[in-house]
């Protein structure tokens, strides 16, 4: 049998049925020509293929991508009225370019008609807490970082954030740290934090720089989640979940000392 | 004001971070990626009575942002982007556990950079994504020998271009298990 080069892909790919392997395999003993193909083929790795091309973007997921999908209705509006910001405009325009005049009012006039500009001018605090809304327990339930994932992942997040930050112990209320990101928030790097409760939906800790001054942890109540922020030293933080606004002052309380050291 | 649809929003929502990353792999560029993935969402919202409830929605949205990407805003990158990334500077640095694996890494990530686009493309649906050939060529809305083509293409060059790590240069003949 002669195997060609589609057939060793999926050799080496581990992706061929028994037989097949079997067939695949008796067929390269005698047969140099595609053992040496087989070698070149696997001299870079799908797992190094992976690393390399897996790797997070440099740049974060702007969350404003999700305030959009959120808020995109598909009725199209009456008229756009491109008071919004020039980002958004260009955004649009574009849009309107690509997509065509069937679809491309979905974002750009959820804008002219008001919605998205109220959305526009919320505090990030809100933004967060609209994105949070959408997590459920799969979302990160899969996901354990090993020590030198977690030491890997707070360099990068103490990078982008330019503060030392790592995710507080908050096991003695039954969560389990899962998963540190960047967020964007317009233009604004958001460390997220993300802890799976004993039960319920995650729990995150997010942090910005501010310039405003300190604040002792205050509860509040947005997007059907209760939260607890607090700054301190040029940094805003806020931690926000279905939990009980009780429980998550406590929580926050026992974050903000583990945050000061 | 209720969206009977929301369940789909949150979907595609859930799937902004893998979209996010698909679409900077394609551009290498924060403002083209996120005009892609605003056009993809948006695409996917008009035609969401399109996709059949059960089927894999990730698949269908990829598609979605494969066909805007290759047919609509590819030509104007130049015109609308920053001009492309260094590999190098491009992407975190995350995972890498040595500076050896971390070097490597970054050899195979310039590599894969200098491959034609189409071969890209494949290598992330297939290794990265984990998707099978077939789901990758109907991403693509390519020949299921097309994806297998492009890949072991790319594995070559790949071959050529990457220094084999010093350990266990060459390939050990493996006979696998079972």
């Amino acid at each position: 049998m002669k195997i060609n080069e589609s057939d060793l892909l999926a050799y080496v790919d581990g992706r061929l049925k028994p037989d097949e392997r079997r067939a695949v395999e008796e067929a390269l003993r005698d047969d140099p020509e595609a053992q040496d193909l087989v070698a070149r083929l696997t001299a870079v790795s799908a797992e190094e293929i992976k690393a390399a091309l897996g790797r997070e973007p440099a740049d974060p997921l702007p969350l404003s991508l999700a305030r959009q999908i959120k808020t995109a209705s598909v009725a199209p509006p009456p008229a756009r009225a491109p008071s919004y910001s020039p980002r958004m405009a260009i955004a649009a325009s574009l849009l309107a370019l690509l997509v065509g005049a069937a679809g491309g009012y979905l974002f750009a006039g959820q804008s002219a008609q008001g919605p998205v500009m109220a959305e526009a001018s919320k505090s990030w605090l809100v933004q967060v807490a609209e994105y949070q809304k959408l997590y459920i327990r799969d979302t990160v339930n899969a996901t354990h970082l090993d020590a030198d994932q977690l030491a890997e992942m707070e360099a990068r997040l103490s990078g982008r954030l330019g503060r030392d930050i790592s995710p507080p112990d908050l096991e003695s209320y039954g969560l389990t740290f899962k998963r540190g990101q960047i967020l964007d928030v317009d233009g604004k790097a958001v460390a997220q934090l993300v802890y799976l409760p004993e039960a319920g939906k995650p729990i995150a800790l997010c942090v910005i720089a501010t310039d405003k001054g300190d604040l002792a942890p205050a509860e509040g109540h947005a997007e059907g989640l209760n939260f607890s922020h607090w700054r301190d030293k040029g940094f805003a933080f806020i931690l926000i979940g279905e939990a009980r606004p009780e429980q998550l002052r406590a929580m926050a309380e026992d974050a903000r000392e583990q945050l000061q050291s | 004001m209720q969206d009977p649809h929301d369940g789909f929003k949150d979907q595609l929502v859930e799937l902004l971070p893998r979209l996010w990353r698909f679409g900077y792999s394609l551009t290498r560029s924060k403002d083209v990626s996120e005009d892609l993935v605003q056009a993809t969402c948006e695409r996917a919202l008009t035609r969401r009575h399109q996709w059949q409830p059960g089927s894999r929605l990730d698949r269908w949205v990829f598609s979605i942002m494969h066909s805007i990407w290759k047919n609509d805003l590819r030509a104007r990158r130049v015109r609308v982007g920053n001009g492309e990334v260094d590999p190098e500077t491009a992407l975190s640095d995350d995972g890498s556990h040595t500076m050896e694996v971390r070097l490597r890494t970054q050899e195979v990530a310039k590599a894969i950079e200098t491959l034609p686009e189409e071969q890209q493309s494949a290598l992330f649906l297939v290794y990265v994504e984990g998707h099978s050939y077939r789901e990758a060529a109907d991403i693509l809305e390519i020949p299921l020998g097309t994806v297998m083509s492009r890949l072991s293409r790319a594995r070559l060059s790949l071959a050529d271009r990457v220094e084999r790590p010093a350990k266990g240069v060459g390939h050990t003949f493996q006979v696998a298990p079972g």
